[in-house]
């Protein structure tokens, strides 16, 4: 044998994959706008609408707007959060977050399969290696802008010692922990629906609608067959209603059926990837 | 060890065979060319052997492993056609990413880096990115990734497609240079450029894929010698060798060329050519003994 050097396992060549993909990513002008461009927006939010929601519900003004962000946080009161402004990041971030993920990761492998790329990989390394690592990659991206998104809102939380330092922090870890694990169901849910279509905007439709579909069909079955309402809990994003049942202190355990979710579709992407034509 | 072997491979795009039943075997040995009209099923069977596409039936095996066996990985380079390279990244750093896919470390996977792309005579434009690099130069470059790691089996789809003459040249020089160490299976529509490289073909024709025997220089008690001539004296010259003993037949394309059959066990009819022309004053402008593989190939008059 010509080639004296052992590949990589497989392990390691998802790793591969997924540091070039950042450094891609990095790299490319389309994601440092993109990154630019949540900076600025994320900046807004923070001054217009966490503080700025904050100062209204510190000042008990009983004004329209000010009822109907209590009346949201009725909700998020229950989730026990050191501060209004974590509480208020974690109702924004909560929202934003499908539509988030699957911005990011709607060109998984799309554009590199239309090009070819992922034929010269392929021939060096397993090709769900290089699905994996692109999930792994976009996971990273994700819990990257989680991190400057509440730790900026946890500096500003301090800086108004809104609440106390352990409390904060602690809570901001909870945070970054639980919105981390609910975004991994929609990358491994971006993984597959890249596999059926040529676009990352068609990409992106074919996951909305499968996701409402699916989600219609599962709930039709859950009305008509009592077991089936188990099949609802598999589809990303079922996850609020636990969420809203415990505290921040004891939602850790929640985080059990993202993984659920992930793994699932997960294992269904990287089935039809294997037998995909590129 | 096998280079190649498949058994009752087969593949179908919904009603349409691409590949028909094919069973085959190839050693490790001189370059091999793949040939065939266009739609014959050529990127068909280029993709399976490449794992881009999964066969209906049958299995492959490249140097004696499934195609999706770990341990063929980083043995066999491709150059699948149309690829793109990363336009944010620049090229050796491409290259490298791909070395260090075959387990090279970080410094060393640049040095081969550097090392394949001074094969192509680009390692000047190492730091450049791939569209500021003209189409030629992008292909060299995709090339050069088939090298990388010294692959056993080098599987080329239309290398020299939009490449320049020089660099056609270039490229055919490397594989030249790389064959003996090397096994490389090159799919073409040039046919003379195949020629050069190949002394073993595979010819595809709607979707049925068969090892083509050489006749090359005799078949039988028959020899070809094709000559081309400076002016249209073909019916001149077939009518002056008709007087030759071994002489056997003659077939045209035009009216400069001349496809000439004699008898392979009477010696001298080379010579005797020679003086034929020499005396009767027609000039040649090129004499070449053997059929052409586009000839062996197509050519209804000469088989």
């Amino acid at each position: 044998m010509s080639n004296l050097h052992a590949p990589p396992s497989f392990g390691r060549a998802s790793l591969l994959h997924a540091s070039y993909d950042l450094k891609r990513n990095f790299s490319s002008f389309k994601w440092l706008l993109f990154g630019g461009s949540f900076l600025i927006a994320w900046g807004l939010v923070l001054r217009y609408v966490i503080l700025a929601s904050t100062r209204l519900i510190e000042s008990g003004e009983e004004s329209g707007i000010s009822l109907l962000i209590l009346d949201k946080l009725q909700l998020l009161q229950r989730f026990d959060w050191p501060s209004y402004e974590l509480a208020i990041c974690w109702y924004l971030l909560e929202l934003c977050l499908p539509l988030l993920v699957m911005l990011l990761s709607a060109d998984l492998l799309i554009q590199d399969r239309q090009a070819r790329r992922l034929r010269f990989w392929q021939a060096r390394s397993h090709r769900l290696s290089v699905v994996l690592g692109r999930c792994l990659a976009k996971a990273a991206i994700l819990g990257g802008i989680l991190a400057i998104a509440i730790f900026s809102t946890l500096a500003l939380s301090l800086s108004r010692q809104s609440g106390g330092f352990e409390a904060s922090l602690g809570g901001a870890i909870v945070m970054w922990l639980l919105l981390f694990f609910l975004g991994l169901p929609y990358i491994a849910l971006m993984s597959l629906s890249s596999i059926f279509a040529s676009s990352p905007i068609r990409s992106l439709l074919l996951a909305f609608i499968g996701l409402v579909i699916i989600g219609w069909l599962f709930s039709w079955l859950a009305n008509s067959i009592a077991p089936f309402a188990l099949f609802n809990s598999l589809l990303p994003g079922s996850h609020s209603q636990l969420l809203e049942q415990c505290s921040a202190s004891e939602c850790l355990p929640a985080i059990g059926l993202p993984i659920l979710q992930s793994s699932w579709v997960l294992v269904l992407s990287l089935w039809l990837w294997k037998r995909q034509d590129i | 060890m096998s280079l190649l072997e498949c058994h009752n491979l087969s593949k179908s795009f919904g009603t349409v065979e691409a590949l028909e039943s094919t069973n085959l075997r190839l050693d490790k040995g001189s370059p091999i060319a793949l040939i065939g009209p266009n739609g014959a099923g050529k990127t068909t069977f280029f993709s399976l052997l490449c794992n881009y596409i999964q066969a209906s039936s049958g299995d492959i095996k490249l140097l004696g492993e499934p195609i999706d066996s770990a341990k063929i990985q980083g043995r066999i380079g491709s150059l699948p056609q149309d690829a793109q390279l990363d336009r944010e990244l620049s090229i050796v750093q491409q290259l490298s990413f791909l070395a260090r896919l075959q387990g090279f470390s970080s410094s060393a996977a640049t040095q081969e880096a550097l090392r394949v792309l001074g094969l192509v005579d680009l390692a000047e434009s190492a730091d450049k990115k791939p569209q500021q690099l003209s189409h030629g130069m992008n292909k060299r470059v995709l090339f050069a990734q088939a090298l990388i790691g010294d692959p056993e089996l080098v599987l080329l789809d239309e290398p020299t497609a939009g490449v320049d003459p020089n660099n056609a040249r270039l490229i055919r020089n490397i594989i030249e240079q790389q064959s003996h160490k090397q096994t490389f299976i090159i799919s073409s529509h040039n046919i003379a450029e195949l020629e050069k490289l190949c002394q073993r073909v595979l010819y595809i024709e709607h979707g049925v894929l068969q090892e083509h025997q050489s006749h090359q220089n005799n078949t039988g008690d028959s020899a070809v010698i094709e000559i081309e001539l400076c002016q249209e004296q073909a019916e001149q010259l077939r009518q002056q060798l008709s007087r030759l003993p071994s002489f056997q037949h003659a077939g045209s394309r035009n009216a400069r060329h001349l496809s000439i059959r004699y008898n392979a066990k009477e010696k001298g009819f080379d010579r005797q050519l020679l003086e034929l022309l020499a005396n009767s004053g027609i000039e040649y402008q090129q004499l070449k003994k053997g059929l052409s593989l586009e000839d062996q190939l197509f050519s209804d008059s000469n088989s």
